[in-house]
């Protein structure tokens, strides 16, 4: 979710949320390594193609393959639920049912994080718009506008006070029960600021008139268009109609 | 919803998705990504804390890691045992607060198990997936590892996160307890304090 005006990678939020429910589905529906490994591909590929470019392809890479390392060689090696079909130097143990368990798993992981890593190419503003037109309460959806905006904030202020503890000499590099110890020297100061300001700001922004008549977008929140009817029903029809499709082609 | 209500949620979102890297810069074996749901808790009513719960799993999706979000009922159940501990004064003594979080790790446990077997297989966070691992080759089924694995790794984080609510609970100004927040007319509490941005 990007604040840019760079046309050229900006989704429709409604057409986000479509693609993020087929394929939780689709992700949800599938079952066998082969399948689960071709949907995976094309939903990548689709992915890129939505995107205008391979950088989504690239942050998929990099948060579904630990993972799938994890599962490969926790099922395909370690996980004595399947049979061991391979047996090297007496205790290493191949698994196959085990690998092909992780490859489902891997590429149901692989489908879900295209599905959701597509809303990071979409427009702040078009997103609460969007969400505001099918009813989301607008109370919710400012609060999350607040939370992601405050968020580098919040960090520069995390980032102060580690340095300000530093120079009271709190060692980073301590013992482990002295790093424990070391904790709430770092995360207090920050939490405790962060909540008076908050309430501080609260309470300039009722003084101001926030939220006296139900709360308003701004005009330029509300840029897109509504979402119709037609694409309501969409919505809610997407994922029986995904998973009827993928059990079929499967 | 209160527009104080509203800022002070949004405060506990940041904080649960930003504190996080403290943990990381003291190379500890925690996440503390739930502190702020817990302080949500204690200071606001019960559905403006489960939405800070909620809040942080999709905004995290979308931010952090996109497998945040099947963790969503996972914070929401904290949200919900947090605010009965809350109320019950379970923050306002050190050892108390302690055991709650010993509560609140036994629910995050039970309600994300089900997510890490069935949709990520007892692997996900490097750390609980060696422990998991371990369970596994000493012949526990995939339900008993991640069970005795999460607990591991949550009986850690959850009571920090609640010995630190506990702390924070101390030291936040009167206006921004409980209590005070529910009586109408607040003697001491700030009227305008611009700041640079507001």
């Amino acid at each position: 979710m990007h604040n840019s005006d760079d046309k050229s990678c900006s989704i429709p939020a409604g057409a986000a949320l479509i693609w993020t429910i087929g394929t939780m589905a689709t992700g949800a529906a599938i079952s066998g390594p082969r399948a689960s490994a071709w949907l995976a591909l094309l939903t990548c590929a689709a992915a890129a193609v939505l995107t205008n470019g391979v950088g989504v392809l690239a942050t998929i890479c990099r948060v579904t393959l630990p993972l799938a390392a994890g599962l490969l060689v926790v099922h395909g090696v370690v996980n004595p639920s399947f049979p061991s079909t391979v047996t090297w130097f007496g205790w290493f143990h191949l698994r196959e049912s085990g690998l092909s368990y992780a490859v489902t798993l891997s590429g149901r992981l692989c489908i879900i994080a295209a599905g959701l890593l597509l809303w990071r190419y979409t427009k702040r503003t078009h997103v609460l718009a969007f969400f505001q037109s099918i009813g989301i309460p607008t109370r919710a959806l400012c609060m999350l506008a607040i939370a992601g905006t405050s968020l580098s904030l919040f960090a520069s202020r995390g980032r102060a006070v580690q340095l300000a503890q530093q120079a009271r000499g709190l060692d980073l590099k301590a013992t482990l029960l002295a790093r424990f110890v070391a904790l709430p020297r770092l995360v207090v100061p920050v939490v405790t600021a962060s909540l008076i300001d908050a309430e501080h700001r609260g309470v300039l922004m009722e003084h101001r008139g926030f939220g006296r008549q139900g709360l308003v977008l701004p005009d330029r929140w509300t840029a897109t268009a509504p979402a119709t009817t037609v694409s309501k029903v969409l919505i809610a029809l997407l994922p029986p109609i995904a998973a009827v499709a993928v059990r079929c082609l499967q | 919803m209160k527009t104080r209500t509203i800022f002070i949620a949004a405060a506990a979102i940041a904080l649960n998705l930003t504190l996080g890297k403290f943990a990381s810069v003291l190379t500890l074996p925690v996440y503390i990504d739930c502190i702020g749901t817990v302080l949500a808790a204690a200071l606001l009513p019960l559905l403006p804390a489960v939405t800070v719960g909620l809040g942080t799993s999709l905004l995290a999706g979308v931010i952090v890691n996109p497998f945040y979000p099947p963790y969503a009922a996972t914070q929401a159940a904290i949200a919900m045992v947090a605010y009965g501990l809350s109320r019950t004064g379970a923050f306002k003594r050190w050892w108390t607060a302690l055991l709650g979080g010993y509560v609140i790790a036994l629910t995050a446990v039970v309600v994300s198990a089900p997510v890490t077997v069935l949709l990520f297989g007892g692997v996900t966070q490097s750390g609980t997936t060696a422990i998991n691992a371990v369970f596994l080759a000493a012949g526990k089924s995939v339900w008993q590892s991640v069970l005795r694995g999460s607990f591991i790794i949550e009986s850690i984080d959850k009571p920090t996160a609640a010995i630190i609510t506990f702390l924070v609970l101390r030291r936040l100004p009167s206006y921004l307890k409980p209590a005070e927040r529910l009586t109408a007319n607040r003697q001491d509490a700030p009227t305008t304090q611009p700041t640079a941005d507001a």
